[in-house]
């Protein structure tokens, strides 16, 4: 019986793979997918693209909300979504990575339509994912996970990030979450990135770097309460509903109260205001810098650039780096 | 011990004896009808078995002893494997009638976490990868192999690669040289189940032999791993591992393939986890996998799991897939004929490493034959279909004709599982079976032909015939008929209302 090992096998791969595609096509049939069309261009295009887990879950009655996804190297390469906690943005943004995988696993995927230039790598962070088990600090482990893509990033490379920032306070967040967009923005691969945040000033840097597009998660908001209605839309957004969501979780009243109060305070003291003119201020800066060098202070910031390696720099390092510039300065106004 | 001058049995000798071979293993040691531990092993196995720890008082020793009937084996040592023991089977070697004095018994098996063919271990759907790691100067290198399907795979590459390789394959026990132990914890974690091996087994030289010797070829060119000296040397200390193990027969594995890093879109460990592909944090999460996976076979299952870890950028490989999807969309008499077929079909890959590795039951070739069997109309179906993909599947299924034609006239259909229940072997393959077989079944049939005869014969129509322990067969007469017993009958045993005889006949039969 020895001899027929070989083709034994070489039947069991045969009938593995015919079992694969009756599957997919089985599949295809029950959740409604169609064909993806694959080609060589680096433009993915979703139509009404469904996360075909989500989609399963849902509870009778329900239907998923379905959503378009376009992304390309030349006019919309980074998108960043907006919008409050539990409107589905992460949904979103996996669902964008399924439908790629799916479809070059060699499925039918789910979907109105999907044309997908081929996808070479898929990176997927989440900002704070914890690991405690570990011993490393939450902060340390989201960056050393953005870290890696940064460095293996390439043309044909889909990036989801996913509230990348969080785990650090709001304005590190912030300066973080802003610096790796403009990294993959000015970066030559120029790799197709979904960014999901709740921090809506990253809407603002659509004004200085053109491949990047706001759109948000659509809310309807009543009186007292938010309707997620899960549809992505054009443009950004300016209210995180954090607070409609802890009181949807059942917080007690009073918190909820009191939270109230202090978010109308901070909104009147235009907190956000500050940190968009204080991000902007950083752009300034660092523009002016190369004009002005006669500043002491700008003149130490010159050297230190002159001295940097960039070649063996890391972008955290870069990240770094930049913070310490920006401290230079800031004692600099002291 | 030996200070305090006890007696060492020579059962226990011969028991320290082979433990010493095996310290990193449990030993289940068969003693009789029992496959017993002793010492530590004992303490553990009570735990993970919940069976009774006692005491064996043998000369004074107060030595830990649990145990199992061995014909539970295979519910007890899927547990402990699982657990993840190193199992060691010790078997007795000779048939204790046959010796004087202590059976010779030896390990006859080795069960690790990433060595089972056990069926209780496995999981039909998912493969079962034992993999080993070469930390080369810039390179590690990586080979994975799963025994039960006899695949065997291997790749180098740089940390992160290997990483994802890892993450994709998900291997049960990984074999690491000793003196890297530190090195791959930082690497790769904790998580884990490890086996540490000798350095010396991680040699160029000696992989390369290994290898060939195991292929039975001059160089590894064709297949296509020669340049990937790192790769060979951790497919080198994989083979060794499995004849540790005392995995000898494992003709199935009848090719090294090479994971061709560019052929494969790239995600990482975090991305794997995150999009929830196959695996989850969360025990109750519902992963892709569990969504789209409608495959039939096991061998479909395994493969869909493969797919999904390794996504395709070939576009013109994909749109073949597709084709070949939508064509089963449009034609579904078609696909409903295939998956009816499909269903007959058992674990192809898993029943021929067993008859390899020549753990197969009279049961299983059957089922293997069957399977092959529906494999007939699948192949003639595909081969017709007008899609291209598909009738290069369908031409490349065998008919395996000689193979079926040959299980069918030797086993019966309803073979057993167990061979010692008998009719196994169809008839008409050996003759002297046959003969021994008429004798044994046709006996009643006999009995009850003379019954016939005799009450005729004698107008005795209450005549019994049965056997005892004392004076065998016998006929039974109520004390009504006595009176018609002929004379050549002798009389053996007088009851209340019945008297027994034999006669001549029955007693030569």
């Amino acid at each position: 019986m020895t001899k027929y090992i070989k083709s034994v096998q070489q039947n069991a791969n045969g009938i593995a793979q015919l079992d694969c595609l009756c599957s997919f096509s089985e599949l295809a049939k029950i959740n409604n997918y169609v064909q993806p069309i694959i080609d060589g261009s680096y433009a993915l295009d979703i139509k009404n693209g469904r996360h075909p887990v989500i989609e399963k879950q849902l509870p009778l009655g329900e239907t998923y909300i379905a959503n378009d996804v376009y992304l390309d190297r030349s006019t919309q390469q980074i998108i960043m979504i907006t919008g409050p906690n539990m409107s589905g943005k992460s949904a979103i943004l996996r669902q964008t990575a399924l439908i790629v995988l799916l479809a070059q696993m060699g499925s039918f995927v789910p979907a109105e339509s999907a044309k997908i230039g081929l996808v070479d790598k898929i990176f997927t962070r989440v900002g704070a994912s914890d690991n405690i088990s570990m011993g490393e600090s939450t902060f340390m482990v989201e960056m050393n996970e953005t870290a890696s893509i940064l460095n293996n990033v390439s043309d044909r490379s889909l990036i989801l990030l996913d509230e990348i920032g969080r785990g650090t306070s709001t304005y590190d967040g912030i300066s973080i979450a802003w610096a790796i967009s403009e990294y993959l923005h000015e970066h030559p691969t120029k790799a197709k990135t979904l960014f999901a945040t709740h921090y809506h000033e990253l809407n603002d840097m659509t004004d200085s770097f053109k491949r990047i597009k706001n759109f948000n998660v659509s809310v309807k908001e009543t009186k007292n309460n938010v309707l997620f209605l899960r549809k992505l839309v054009a443009g950004g957004s300016h209210h995180s509903f954090g607070i409609h969501v802890a009181k949807m979780a059942g917080m007690p009243q009073m918190v909820i109260r009191k939270a109230n109060k202090i978010l109308k305070r901070m909104e009147k003291s235009n907190a956000t205001e500050d940190i968009k003119d204080n991000l902007d201020a950083v752009q300034n800066e660092m523009q002016l810098s190369i004009f002005n060098l006669d500043d002491p202070i700008l003149t130490d910031i010159k050297d230190e650039i002159l001295s940097t390696d960039i070649d063996t720099l890391t972008p955290i390092e870069a990240l770094m780096k930049l913070n310490e510039i920006k401290r230079m300065l800031l004692g600099s106004k002291k | 011990m030996a200070k305090t001058a006890q007696k060492v049995t020579p059962l226990m000798k011969q028991y320290n004896a082979i433990k010493g071979k095996y310290p990193d293993a449990m030993l289940l040691f068969r003693i009789g009808d029992f496959y017993e531990t002793f010492g530590e092993d004992a303490i553990k196995a009570a735990q993970v078995l919940g069976i009774t720890l006692t005491h064996r008082n043998n000369g004074g020793s107060k030595l830990e002893l649990a145990g199992f009937p061995h014909h539970s084996v295979n519910t007890y040592l899927p547990k402990l494997v699982k657990a993840g023991f190193r199992v060691a089977i010790c078997d007795q070697l000779e048939d204790p009638k046959l010796t004087k004095g202590i059976v010779k018994r030896g390990v006859t098996e080795l069960i690790t976490p990433g060595v089972s063919l056990n069926d209780e271990v496995l999981h039909s759907k998912t493969n079962n990868f034992l993999c080993s790691l070469h930390f080369g100067k810039t390179l590690i290198g990586i080979s994975f192999l799963d025994v039960s399907t006899g695949e065997f795979l291997t790749a180098q590459g740089n940390q992160e690669y290997i990483d994802k390789l890892l993450q994709n394959f998900g291997p049960s026990e990984i074999l690491v040289p000793k003196n890297k132990k530190q090195l791959f914890t930082d690497y790769f974690g904790a998580d884990f189940h490890t086996f540490y091996l000798e350095d010396w087994v991680f040699k160029a030289d000696y992989a390369t032999e290994t290898l060939n010797n195991h292929f039975k070829t001059q160089s590894l060119k064709g297949f296509g791993i020669e340049h990937l000296q790192e790769g060979i040397i951790a497919s080198g200390a994989i083979l060794y591992y499995l004849s540790e193990t005392q995995h000898h027969k494992l003709e199935h594995i009848t090719a090294i393939n090479r994971i061709a890093e560019n052929d494969y879109v790239w995600m990482d460990r975090f991305t794997v986890r995150n999009l929830e592909l196959y695996g989850s944090q969360h025990a109750q999460a519902v992963t892709l996998l569990d969504v789209i996976d409608k495959t039939i076979s096991p061998m479909g299952g395994r493969l869909m799991k493969r797919w999904l870890a390794l996504p395709l950028k070939n576009a013109t490989k994909i749109r073949e897939r597709h084709q070949v999807v939508s064509y089963l969309l449009e034609d579904r008499i078609f696909f409903d004929k295939i998956t009816n077929h499909l269903k007959q079909i058992g674990d192809l890959e898993r029943l021929i490493s067993k008859v390899a590795t020549q753990k197969v039951s009279p049961r299983e070739v059957i089922q293997l034959k069957n399977s092959l069997e529906a494999i007939i109309p699948i192949k003639s179906l595909t081969s017709a279909c007008n899609n291209e993909a598909l009738k290069v599947i369908g031409d490349n299924l065998q008919g395996c004709d000689l193979l079926r034609e040959k299980i069918k006239a030797t086993l019966n259909e309803d073979a057993p599982v167990n061979i010692n229940k008998g009719n196994a072997i169809a008839t008409g393959v050996h003759e002297a079976l046959d003969e021994y077989r008429s004798l044994a079944f046709s006996g009643k049939d006999y009995l009850a032909k003379m019954l016939a005869r005799e009450t005729e014969a004698t107008g005795i129509t209450s005549l019994k015939i049965a056997s005892n322990n004392v004076f065998g067969y016998y006929i039974e007469v109520r004390n009504t008929h006595k009176d018609k017993v002929p004379e050549n009958w002798i009389r053996k045993q007088t009851l209340v209302n019945a008297e027994r005889y034999i006669t001549e006949e029955l007693k030569e039969y």
